[in-house]
């Protein structure tokens, strides 16, 4: 509804804009012409909206007045104030039309669409000049419509999206001016239009009753500390359940608001009184109706007078009497108390009876009472005088008994320490017994002991002067035998030899076998096995080098033949300077082929003499002498008879080292003969 | 038996006799002259045709360089191996 309301001017707005621009496009003339016939016109295609603005105008004059108010006072939702003044026996019909009127008015943009297209509209409010000028008077004037039209649709649908977020909502109603006014007072009509039950009740219930309620000085949240006197006269909202904190209350006081006369609104704010006053409250105004009652009724009824009893002193007759008081200011009331009179005598009679009855009761009751404290009080004295000779006994045969089981306790610990004095010495004496004996037995072993050894000694005497001659006899024995094993020596020796003589044998022959040379590793091994012990031979085996007995060494033929090619190349070789060039060789080369041979044991340190003096030692079979020779060569031709040297010397070592061995032999079977 | 025979082949073949050290190194000597005197007239005769509109003396020169420095590494090699020419060879000369 209120959306309508909102949408049906802008929408109006709209049409009427669409509907300028065409009229702006024709000339002047034409639209002043037309502008008398533009009402109809206009109206008919949007009859609609032109029926909800018209009525708004209307009442917007009508209700000016009333309507006003409410606008610029700015008041909360709940604020009741402004319910009365809106007429309470309005129907929802025409409650909901003010608003349409208010949001009109509160947006700018409503009134003016009528006003641009009837210039002659009685309409005062309306600021635009009429359009009498030419065109710029008309451009203008769009503009201040446009302005206005915009200013107005923003401000709508501002107040539009405020109701629909809370931050626009926040923002709308703290920065555009007069956009708090109207969000309230929107809400209010969507709030009024969802329950206009709840308004119209409270509107009910606050009409009549506003003025009359007070409220205390001292009642809501004060500076003063807590007075209880104060409390107890304030409670009536502050402490014993206020209209804050049980709405069942309110319900109630607000009844009593409804009903009450106002000695009894001052309820409020005193506490409940207690049964007793209030019962006494009620008799109260019972007397003052009664009086009322008889000021009223007197001149015409005979009145029964209450029952007025001085000394009542049971609860129960108390209520009695309220009850019968009650009922006889029911009967004055009611106007015929002559017909209940004898009925009431009788019953106050009755009434009177059991008062005095109880009270007699009562009386009885407690001189019983007392006398039967008197009777107690007696009878409990005597118990506890009884109690207390029977206390005093007691203790002091616990005293006696105490005594008694101290005296028995003190025998009994006297014996045990005699008892156990008496074990003590039973002990001691038995340890010295045992210390004696122990010592007596020491003595006999050591007798024994001596008695041993003594006759062990004579015996010992007696074997040795038997034993004397065997121990001689054993000796020659060992004699002996000693000298056998010399001679068995001797012999082992002899073995000995002869198998080193036999191993040197191998070996020779191994080394000097003419095809070719052989290793005779095994030879030698076979000979150090059999002379383990001499140092000489190991010696000498140690002086072969290893190359030979492992490759074997040539034999003199061989080395002869070897010497003859060995001699060719030093030859060639022989002629050569000190420090010989490609030249110097190739000369020594070419004149070696003509020089001549020397023969035999030749003079002289040249290559040539050398190389004579070997080659006749060789054929002699001296192979030591032929090394020699050759070792004195020097240079080129020392460097070339390298070889052949290392072998002669390898052949003449292990000559010479088996000649070693064969001599230690010989040497060693000598001295075996000449030890024995 | 057989192991130690092929230990002796071995040893003999990694070194050659001592008597036949200078025929070995004539061998090299002459080899060494051949190949490069033959590369020296090579080049000669290659700059010949290229450089010299094939005249004859430069191919004269390139084998006189290669047989020259052919020459000259054998005469190094002589010398370098005789005894006495370095003290070291000469040391070792001694010891054997």
């Amino acid at each position: 509804m209120l959306r309508l309301s909102a949408a049906g001017p802008a929408r109006a707005i709209a049409s009427v804009v669409r509907y300028r621009y065409p009229v702006k496009q024709l000339q002047q003339q034409s639209s002043e012409v037309r502008t008398p016939g533009n009402l109809p016109g206009s109206r008919k295609p949007f009859a609609p909206a032109g029926t909800v603005v018209g009525p708004a105008d209307t009442i917007i004059m009508s209700a000016g007045a009333a309507a006003a108010p409410p606008t610029p006072s700015n008041i909360t939702l709940t604020s009741p104030i402004q319910v009365p003044l809106v007429p309470p026996s309005s129907s929802p019909k025409i409650q909901t039309s003010p608003p349409l009127a208010q949001v009109s008015k509160a947006s700018p943009a409503a009134p003016t669409p009528p006003t641009p297209p009837t210039p002659s509209a009685p309409s005062s409010e309306n600021s635009v000049p009429p359009p009498t000028g030419g065109k710029k008077t008309h451009r203008f004037r769009n503009f201040v419509i446009t302005l206005t039209l915009l200013t107005g649709l923003s401000f709508a649908g501002g107040v539009f999206f405020s109701l629909k977020s809370d931050n626009f909502h926040d923002f709308f109603t703290e920065y555009i001016p007069f956009g708090e006014d109207v969000v309230l007072y929107v809400e209010e009509r969507e709030f009024r239009r969802r329950f206009p039950k709840a308004l119209s009740r409270i509107k009910n219930l606050m009409k009549p009753e506003s003025s009359k309620v007070t409220i205390p000085r001292s009642s809501g949240a004060t500076w003063k500390v807590f007075d209880p006197e104060d409390g107890k006269k304030a409670g009536g909202v502050g402490t014993a359940g206020g209209p804050h904190i049980s709405a069942k209350q309110t319900e109630e006081q607000g009844k009593q608001i409804v009903k009450g006369t106002p000695a009894e609104a001052k309820v409020i704010d005193e506490k409940p009184a207690p049964k007793s006053d209030h019962v006494a409250k009620v008799e109260e105004a019972v007397e003052k109706t009664a009086k009322l009652a008889t000021s009223a009724k007197a001149k015409d009824t005979v009145l029964i007078t209450a029952v007025d009893l001085d000394s009542v002193s049971d609860p129960a007759v108390q209520d009695l009497v309220k009850v019968v008081n009650s009922i006889i200011s029911l009967v004055n009331h009611s106007g015929v108390a002559e017909s209940f009179d004898t009925v009431m005598k009788s019953a106050k009679s009755e009434l009177l009876h059991l008062n005095n009855q109880i009270g007699a009761i009562k009386s009885s009751i407690e001189r019983a009472t007392e006398e039967r404290l008197k009777y107690k009080d007696l009878e409990f004295a005597t118990a506890a005088q009884g109690l207390l000779t029977k206390v005093n006994n007691e203790v002091v045969d616990m005293e006696h008994k105490l005594r008694e089981e101290f005296e028995h306790e003190r025998e009994v610990i006297i014996a045990s320490y005699h008892e156990r004095l008496r074990n003590e010495l039973d002990r001691s004496h038995r340890v010295i017994e045992q210390r004696l004996r122990n010592e007596l037995l020491e003595q006999a072993i050591e007798m024994k002991r001596k008695f041993i050894g003594e006759i062990e000694e004579r015996v010992e005497n007696e074997r040795n002067g038997r034993l004397g001659r065997l121990q001689e006899l054993s000796d020659s024995v060992d004699e002996l035998s000693k000298l056998s094993t010399r001679w068995g020596e001797i012999i082992d020796a002899n073995l000995k030899t002869q198998h080193i003589h036999v191993a040197l044998e191998a070996v020779r022959a191994a080394y000097e076998s003419p095809e070719q040379p052989k290793p005779f590793l095994r030879e030698l091994a076979a000979l150090k096995e059999v002379a383990d012990d001499d140092e000489v031979v190991r010696a000498a085996i140690a002086s072969i080098n290893p190359h030979a007995y492992q490759v074997g060494v040539s034999t003199p033929s061989q080395l002869v033949d070897r010497f003859r090619r060995v001699a060719e190349e030093v030859r060639k070789a022989a002629l050569l300077p000190e420090d010989a060039g490609v030249a110097g060789h190739a000369a020594s080369w070419v004149l070696s082929k003509v020089l001549f041979r020397k023969q035999g044991l030749a003079q002289g340190d040249d290559v040539e003499s050398i190389l004579t003096r070997t080659e006749t030692f060789l054929e002699e079979g001296d192979v030591d002498s032929a090394a020699r020779e050759m070792n004195q060569l020097r240079g080129w031709a020392r460097r070339l008879a390298g070889d052949w040297l290392k072998e002669a010397r390898l052949l003449l070592e292990v000559q010479q080292a088996v000649e070693v061995i064969a001599a230690e032999a010989r040497l060693q079977s000598l001295r075996v003969y000449a030890q024995h | 038996m057989s192991s130690t025979a092929s230990a002796t082949e071995v040893i003999k073949r990694s070194r050659p006799a001592s008597e036949g050290l200078l025929n070995e190194k004539w061998d090299h000597c002459l080899a060494n002259l051949l190949v490069k005197s033959t590369l020296g007239a090579g080049f000669g005769i290659i700059f010949s045709v290229l450089l010299f509109k094939r005249r004859a003396f430069p191919a004269w020169v390139g084998l006189g360089f290669g047989a020259g420095r052919g020459y000259a590494e054998c005469d190094r090699e002589f010398k370098g191996a005789a005894g006495g020419v370095r003290k070291s060879v000469g040391e070792r000369l001694q010891r054997s």
